[in-house]
């Protein structure tokens, strides 16, 4: 088996890394990169704890081959802050307390943030269909959607 | 005001910023990898075992097996388990080690450079097994001639642990009996399914102490285990919990605690002092950890035509699995609710654990509570039709209320508010719900029933359920405050809080620095926490049994107050120190149950509203009406957390989780095939209400609250499904399958 | 997993010529990276058609669409012309999966996914068509197994939902040999059951690759899918039905056979073009012809029975 050299761009960065072939996107950005945020809830695409946005794609890292990701650009939770300003979904994620153990909370944000950037004013219903990939054992949910939902309308408030 | 206000979770930053360090996170790049060897055997003697091909696997540094093991058994009410099934062992436990009772029982522990190479030695050991009987279920195990799974207990048989209830006269309560209601139920498993499957690791820290790094439920208790395990005292083991991803009573008993602290103890003897971590798989998690309880509970109740309960008999199987886990207490607690929360004066009642090979039973949200209160409120509900009474108003005529006798006949502890609940909850659910947030999803969306498809119906239930450690089991709760200011100040200026409670999710650690500001006068933001590690905290008992608020609360005033004698007394910083004891508890009476079984109660009654399509069995749960005594909410965003998180949970024991179990062997081990609720299957709204009306010896009032939401979701859905069908459904999850078959099968609709 | 290489080919037109049983294309690897995680499949080197040039297109074609292999779900789901002309594909995509799966996967992938027997993907069991003996699904637990064409070796149903859809909609696939030879294949007859010689649920030799889906119109077509949540869940039961060009009504069911399920008799019930109430009713109740459940999966004839009714109440 061979090492591979990757090339990609992370939240913004270009980031080179040496992984095995079979070193899933999800393990080389926790254990190469160290960017631990993304999670392994389930390793076989069910639970989307692992949710990254890869070439504009809302993608389970736990699904692809980190070779896959040469030339790529991948955003983790890590990665939608604006710097030390945080991102609408995490100002009303925390302030609507729409997470309890935390473990789907950076999944959910990444998937909600691909909504937004798609869709700004999402319907509840809407919201539902985009993160129905995404599990949560805690919340049951209705707080995350809330929070969601405030930050599609943060966004409208900014105009 | 700390108290009663919603102040931001102490860890929602982290959390949203992906810097909170979960377990698996913790483990450094130059960790060992170490793989958990599960013997895959449901029942078998181990008659050879050969770990020298793994041991020169390349890349692996050490495979640990039973020898290894200073006391090779564990568990957490009962040591039954052993750490390793191995065909020697030191010889200190009575509990035969060469038998694998359980398909996840652990065969070895291999430890690696790599996962590669820990999985290639995995592959490299060779064990000969001699197949036994496997006891698939309940039936198996208590069929004459089955094998003892444990006949080191010396009671001859599988059926290990027995309560009974005897009160009244039986004979009195069916002769007054205007109807009498009987039915069979078979509940099924739950799993747990927390996002975060178990991980952890373990070193030696820089005092020496073998430390283990994972998430759990009781920092003490594992400390505990572990010492027991390496024949260590207490003080040479450490235990720390990072971020906890989810636990609802699944990490009560240990995972990995045991086997990575051994690791670095053996290790770290042989010159070896990298940490080692392990990281389990999903299907390792589902296979490897214990379930709600399956079971079975035949009941036989009688009312008279007002509708007062004459008389209950009922008998209840849990499946306990290979082991005990904590299944004694699981059973104690469904036994209490075999009878509802009402006033029962004639009562036969006995309650049974059972060894299987099939998954051990454990904690579970509820703790046996939803079990039975499935099986009482559907009785109720029954008789309720019966006789043609609402089921609010035969509730009205039977529930406990202070000073009410209790079915184990001793007084219930005072602050008895279920009447009060049951009516609010009542009086709610008969208003119009708010607008529906949404259109309904799929599956009702996409279907496209048509009109005559659809049913709708309603259904009530109420439960109690303890707050606190029961029968007996030893109850305390430390904590303790540090204040600080210099000699002439009048107040501090600041606290540090001591406290072991697990934060698993549910904000613990928010409710206590909430209680320590308010119990010291200070702002929030002035109270440091230190949680979960046993090097610096005390020992709190565990994240369960809906008693941490309530525990930690009542241990939290007495630091304060102790904090505050030594603050006068001129001591800077000042020190106070408390352990808090509840009222005591006593065990049941082994023949008639008599006994005081608790200190506290929680009370709820929920009122559920849904949409069947009688053409492909799928339910819709439109309303749910979630109603609350939770004394004082210390912090309302928070209870309400805990209702909405509780009611979903519920709602995928009720109809859509499924673990599938043949001849003891889990068949479906992943997220793909245990279908825990998505996004799109909760009911479309839910309602919290919640009531503050104190107990009187609760912290500023506050009940517990965190396992009410499951204890009659189950029961009210069933009714609401009675009511929009006709048929009764004995045993769930309400799967389309299992719907659509019972409807087809009854004739209906 | 076990350990493999991993490859890129510029041209797709090479690939073929690389394959091997054990040098395996990859594509949107949903179910790719699952079976290799459960090592089910252990190839030595995995090729990236991805990095290929390989169709990505969705091109209108005379009578129909031209859809490279390529293609995610995700793209059709959101394709305004293939959700007005054949939104039985439509649907089946959109109720496929989830959104970040919908993104990866590619639609001649999904043609190609595994079974999700639960048997067939532990790691623990080793049933016939993973290469052992025997069907541990057919005295075991069965409820979302097959209750067509039961009496075979093997009792899995297929887990496409799109599958369902193209056979309705009387789809073809292209596919590429591994000597530059191209050939045409309709999907009901790439996807067949799996026999003791060549135990997967298709036709393909190792060195094919499907360039591209053709599906002809058919704007009244549906695809009605059960599950056991609202979403995310493989099909209980699913029905698709379409009305082609010429008039004829095809209606084919997934979640009950080794491979997407044409209710012949269902068809023949309606003995006629017009889908009046009661050719509905006669087709729907002939739906479960020839059925012979397993002990645990009755529940899917009602279910058939009800969903072959709503999917030609909607195409009527």
């Amino acid at each position: 088996m061979s090492r591979t050299h990757v090339t990609c761009t992370i939240n913004g960065d270009e980031v080179e890394f040496l992984c095995e072939d079979d070193t899933t996107l999800l393990n080389a950005l926790r254990d190469e990169v160290g960017l631990t945020g993304s999670k392994e809830g389930c390793g076989t695409g069910d639970c989307g704890a692992c949710s990254v946005i890869m070439d504009g794609a809302l993608t389970c890292a736990c699904l692809v081959f980190a070779p896959e990701a040469e030339g790529a650009t991948v955003v983790t939770v890590e990665g939608i802050a604006d710097g030390n300003k945080l991102h609408p979904l995490q100002q009303t994620f925390l302030e609507g307390a729409a997470l309890q153990c935390g473990v789907c909370t950076p999944g959910f944000l990444v998937a909600a943030k691909a909504l937004l950037d798609e869709n700004p004013h999402p319907t509840e219903t809407e919201v539902r269909y985009a993160l129905a990939g995404n599990l949560c054992r805690c919340t049951g949910y209705d707080k995350i959607i809330r929070a969601v939902l405030a930050a599609a309308d943060y966004n409208g408030s900014e105009g | 005001m700390s108290v009663g206000g919603t102040p931001r979770r102490i860890d929602s930053e982290g959390k949203v910023t992906g810097v909170t360090e979960y377990p698996a996170d913790r483990i450094p790049p130059d960790a060992l990898v170490a793989k958990v060897v599960f013997t895959n055997q449901a029942h078998a003697r181990l008659t050879s075992l050969d770990v020298r091909a793994a041991e020169v696997t390349p890349g692996v540094v050490a495979v640990f097996t039973a020898p290894d093991v200073p006391v090779n058994v564990y568990g957490l009410t009962l040591p039954d388990q052993p750490v390793f099934v191995g065909t020697s062992h030191t010889g200190r436990t009575d509990v035969p080690c060469d038998v694998s009772r359980w398909e996840a029982d652990h065969l070895a522990l291999v430890v690696a450079e790599t996962a590669h190479a820990a999985d290639q030695a995995a592959a490299a050991i060779v064990a000969t097994w001699e197949p036994l009987p496997v006891l698939g279920d309940i039936d198996e195990a208590m069929a004459p001639g089955a094998p003892l799974l444990h006949p080191e207990n010396g009671l001859g048989h599988n059926v290990y642990t027995t309560y009974n209830i005897r009160k009244g006269d039986m004979a009195a309560g069916w002769a007054a009996a205007a109807a009498v209601v009987e039915a069979t139920y078979e509940v099924p498993y739950q799993e747990h399914a927390y996002l975060q499957p178990e991980a952890g690791m373990a070193y030696i820290d820089d005092h020496g102490r073998v430390t283990v790094e994972i998430a759990g439920q009781w920092t003490h208790e594992d400390r505990e285990q572990i010492a027991h395990a390496l024949d260590l005292p207490e003080d040479e083991i450490r235990v720390i919990y990072p971020a906890i991803g989810g636990a609802f009573g699944g990490r009560e008993d240990t995972s990995l605690q045991i086997v990575l602290a051994l690791a670095a103890w053996r290790l770290h003897q042989r010159g070896e002092h990298r940490p080692v971590g392990c990281v389990w798989s999903r299907e390792e998690s589902i296979v490897g950890h214990h379930k709600r309880h399956r079971g079975r509970i035949q009941a036989r109740w009688g009312a008279d035509a007002e509708g007062r309960i004459t008389a209950v008999e009922s008998e209840a199987w849990l499946d306990a699995g290979g082991y005990n886990y904590t299944s004694n207490k699981v059973l104690g607690n469904l036994h209490l609710g075999q009878g509802g929360p009402y006033e029962v004066p004639n009562a036969q009642v006995t309650s049974h654990a059972v060894y299987t090979n099939a998954v051990p039973g454990g904690a579970f949200r509820g703790f046996g509570g939803p079990q039975s209160a499935y099986v009482a409120e559907c009785q109720m509900n029954k008789l309720a039709e019966a006789l043609g009474l609402d089921p609010v108003e035969i509730r009205r005529r039977n529930v406990l209320r202070d000073g009410s006798i209790g079915i184990t006949q001793t007084p219930m502890p005072d602050g008895v508010t279920i009447a009060q609940v049951v009516e609010a909850c009542a009086a709610a659910a008969s208003t119009p719900p708010p607008a529906s947030p949404s259109e309904p999803f799929t599956p009702f969306a996409t279907l496209g029933p048509a009109a005559g498809d659809l049913r709708r119906g309603r259904g009530f239930a109420c439960a109690f359920k303890n707050v606190g450690f029961s029968f007996g089991f030893p109850e305390r709760c430390e904590a303790e405050i540090v204040l600080h200011g210099a000699v002439g100040d009048d107040a501090p200026h600041g606290a540090d809080l001591f406290h072991a409670g697990a934060d698993v999710g549910q904000g613990a650690h928010t409710v206590f620095t909430q209680m320590a500001a308010e119990a010291l006068g200070l702002p929030i933001e002035r109270v440091h926490g230190h949680f979960s590690d046993t090097a610096i905290t005390g020992d709190s008992g565990s994240a369960s049994a809906s008693r941490l608020t309530w525990m930690a609360g009542n241990a939290i005033l007495g630091a304060a107050e102790e904090a505050d004698k030594a603050w006068r007394n001129g001591d800077r910083p000042a020190v106070g120190k408390f352990r808090y004891v509840p009222p005591p508890t006593e065990a049941l009476d082994p023949e008639t149950g008599v006994c005081t079984p608790n200190f506290s109660y929680g009370y709820v009654a929920q009122a559920v509203e849904l949409t069947v399509d009688t053409g492909t069995g799928h339910i819709r749960v439109d309303r749910v009406v979630s109603t609350h005594d939770v004394g004082r909410a210390i912090n309302p965003d928070l209870v309400v957390a805990q209702i909405e998180g509780g009611v979903v949970q519920a709602h995928g024991y009720v109809l859509s989780e499924d673990l599938q179990v043949r001849d003891a062997r889990i068949q479906t081990p992943r997220l793909s095939t245990y279908l825990i609720p998505g996004i799109g299957d909760g009911p479309t709204v839910i309602e919290p209400l919640i009531l503050e009306l104190a107990d009187p010896i609760g912290p500023w009032g506050a009940r517990g609250m965190a396992e009410m939401p499951m204890m009659t979701y189950a029961p009210a859905v069933v009714a609401a499904l009675h009511d929009a069908t006709g048929v009764w459904f004995d045993a769930f999850p309400l799967t389309p399958s299992r719907v659509l078959a019972r409807l087809n099968e009854s004739g209906r609709p | 997993m076990t350990p493999f290489d991993y490859q890129r080919i510029p041209e797709a037109a090479a690939v073929p010529a690389q394959l091997t049983p054990t040098v395996r294309p990859l594509a949107g690897g949903t179910d790719l990276l699952t079976r290799l995680k459960a090592c089910l499949d252990r190839p030595d080197a995995l090729v990236d058609l991805k990095a290929s040039d390989l169709g990505r297109a969705i091109d209108r074609v005379d009578g129909g669409w031209r859809l490279g292999a390529l293609v995610t779900l995700s793209r059709i789901q959101h394709h305004p012309g293939l959700r007005a002309d054949v939104p039985a594909l439509a649907e089946a995509v959109s109720q496929a999966a989830t959104p970040q799966l919908r993104n990866r996967a590619t639609i001649a992938g999904n043609l190609l996914q595994r079974p999700r027997c639960w048997y067939f993907r532990n790691e623990r069991v080793q049933c016939w068509l993973a290469g052992g003996e025997g069907c541990p699904a057919r005295s075991g637990r069965n409820e979302h197994h097959a209750v067509f064409d039961t009496d075979g070796p093997c009792v899995a149903t297929h887990p496409s939902d799109p599958a369902a859809a193209l056979v309705a909609l009387g789809a073809t696939v292209t596919v590429l040999d591994g000597g530059g030879g191209e050939r045409e294949l309709a999907v009901a007859d790439l996807l067949v059951p799996p026999t003791d010689e060549r135990r997967v649920e298709h036709v393909l030799a190792a060195d094919d690759v499907i360039t591209a889906v053709t599906v002809p119109s058919a704007p009244r077509s549906t695809y009605l899918k059960a599950m056991d949540r609202a979403v995310w869940a493989f099909a209980l039961v699913g029905v698709a039905a379409a009305v082609s060009a010429d008039g004829e009504v095809r209606l084919v069911a997934s979640g009950v056979a080794n491979t997407p399920w044409r209710l012949a008799g269902a068809e023949a019930a309606l003995a006629g073009p017009g889908l009046t109430p009661e050719a509905i009713d006669r087709a729907a109740a002939a739906a479960t012809d020839g059925a012979a459940p397993l002990a645990e999966n009755g529940y899917k004839l009602p279910l058939l029975r009800t969903l072959t009714h709503r999917a030609l109440t909607a195409v009527a």
